[in-house]
């Protein structure tokens, strides 16, 4: 059987595999982008002189695979009908008396599959919004798990069970939910309005805000929470697009602790939602008085937690800020400073 | 005094390479890493660690050949792959291969710091 390598726009390669394995691999999403292959690792050739694999990537974009997506989507929503009100043990397929360490070790297998960033940002959004409320499903059973073998011993111990349907299954965080790509809402910035201080009142533990911290976190205290897993690298089209609204009021200079601060290099824009360091952005700043429409990308570099003194939030350096629009965010940052004395 | 444990974290995503570095940070062990398979396979050459953390999907060499070759260069080293690419086949062919483990990327620390603990007693 032949053996392929493949490689994508990056550079990275994988191979030796079988044909039936790179079928695996498109067709479950894990590999897409392929742009040269090789049948000995070495002579490489554009993926179009290789007509079986240029067709099996063909096969599996456009709209035969969102109609593909659509009904796996309907297929995972039964599936977690059926896991409402089950015991644990049933659903991860454990004995009634499994430890605690074997229903980590199913947990991970199973939970994976729904971690939503697994899906490109194109996906369907239905199977991004089921994906999500299956995996916070999970999550949510195992940290159950988890708090049951941590509880003191000699007390009755009932065994964990799903909540029942309709569950109070919790809805996917703003970063889960259905759209083409994860959005740091604009409702974040309303409710800095509201409370300007310190994460929202229905949050149920702060993130921490280092990624240090936070693997600490997760290793002593576990929520299974999508934040605690890492290493899915971010890909090219799954960029956070960022919608902001920039009035006289809400815009400042880096002098004060407003709810947004802008210059023509970057922008601090409150969020209760904790970003790595380096995360890629797509801009849009809504400006009103002139309205015009802002557009450029950027990276996080730096990131606050939030205090007593200080909002939550995370700066931005601006990438590629086109030269009219770098003028008029200066303009307009200059006549909101005049205006506000 | 026992001597520390190595361990070389293989991947070309700077991002997993510094999250396994914090992970392992205050474990009483030698961490070096590696950016591609080139690198790695020099570095196993190199400095036979007890230990190798290997991402397959790569510039200049694949994972898998790497998994291939490693036997000969240094029959001590245990393998764990971390690879978000876990299709059946591509776990199958790993295990073949002589790793001792496969950790689907995205990972949860509890069960990385699990697997790692067990690659290396």
């Amino acid at each position: 059987m032949a053996n392929y390598w493949i490689g994508d726009a990056k550079s990275r390669v994988l191979g030796p595999i079988t044909m039936e394995a790179l079928s695996q691999l498109v067709g479950s999403g894990r590999i897409h982008g392929i742009v040269k292959v090789s049948t000995d690792g070495t002579n490489w050739a554009p993926i179009e002189q290789y007509p079986e694999i240029a067709r099996l990537q063909a096969e599996h974009a456009g709209e035969a695979l969102r109609a593909y997506e659509r009904k796996e989507a309907q297929r995972l929503r039964e599936q977690l009908a059926t896991m409402k009100g089950r015991p644990s043990h049933e659903i991860f397929g454990l004995a009634q008396d499994a430890t605690v360490e074997a229903h980590r070790a199913a947990f991970f297998r199973l939970v994976k599959q729904f971690y939503p960033d697994r899906l490109s940002a194109d996906s369907a959004p239905e199977l991004r919004a089921i994906s999500g409320e299956i995996f916070l499903f999970l999550s949510g059973l195992m940290a159950s798990i988890e708090k049951r073998a941590a509880a003191p011993a000699g007390k009755p111990r009932p065994p964990v069970s799903a909540p029942a349907a309709p569950a109070s299954v919790p809805r996917p965080p703003p970063a889960l939910a259905p759209s083409k790509s994860k959005e740091v809402s604009i409702a974040a910035i309303l409710e800095y309005r509201r409370s300007p201080h310190g994460p929202a009142p229905d949050e149920p533990r702060p993130v921490p805000a280092t990624p240090r911290a936070r693997l600490r976190a997760a290793a002593a205290e576990p929520t299974y929470e999508p934040h605690e897993f890492v290493g899915l690298e971010r890909r090219a089209d799954d960029r956070i697009e960022v919608t902001v609204k920039v009035t006289v009021a809400t815009c400042s200079i880096f002098t004060e602790n407003k709810l947004l601060n802008i210059s023509s290099s970057g922008a601090f824009i409150p969020c209760k939602q904790a970003l790595d360091l380096g995360t890629e952005l797509d801009l849009v700043f809504k400006f009103d008085k002139p309205s015009r429409e802002v557009k450029a990308s950027g990276s996080v570099v730096w990131w606050n937690a939030g205090d007593a003194k200080q909002v939550r939030g995370f700066g931005v350096r601006f990438k590629n800020l086109a030269k009219e629009d770098r003028g008029f965010i200066e303009q307009f940052v200059r006549e909101a400073a005049t205006a506000r004395r | 005094m026992a001597e520390k444990k190595s361990v070389l974290i293989v991947d070309d995503d700077t991002f997993v390479r510094t999250t396994l570095r914090d992970l392992l940070a205050e474990a009483e062990l030698e961490l070096s890493e590696a950016r591609d398979g080139e690198e790695a396979l020099e570095s196993i050459q190199k400095d036979q660690p007890d230990l190798v953390l290997l991402d397959l999907f790569m510039p200049r060499k694949s994972g898998l050949e790497i998994l291939a070759e490693i036997q000969q260069l240094s029959p001590t080293t245990r393998v764990l792959v971390i690879s978000s690419l876990d299709t059946e086949a591509i776990v199958e062919s790993a295990l073949e291969q002589g790793a001792v483990g496969f950790i689907a990327k995205p990972f949860h620390p509890i069960e990385i710091l699990a697997a790692i603990g067990e690659a290396l007693n």
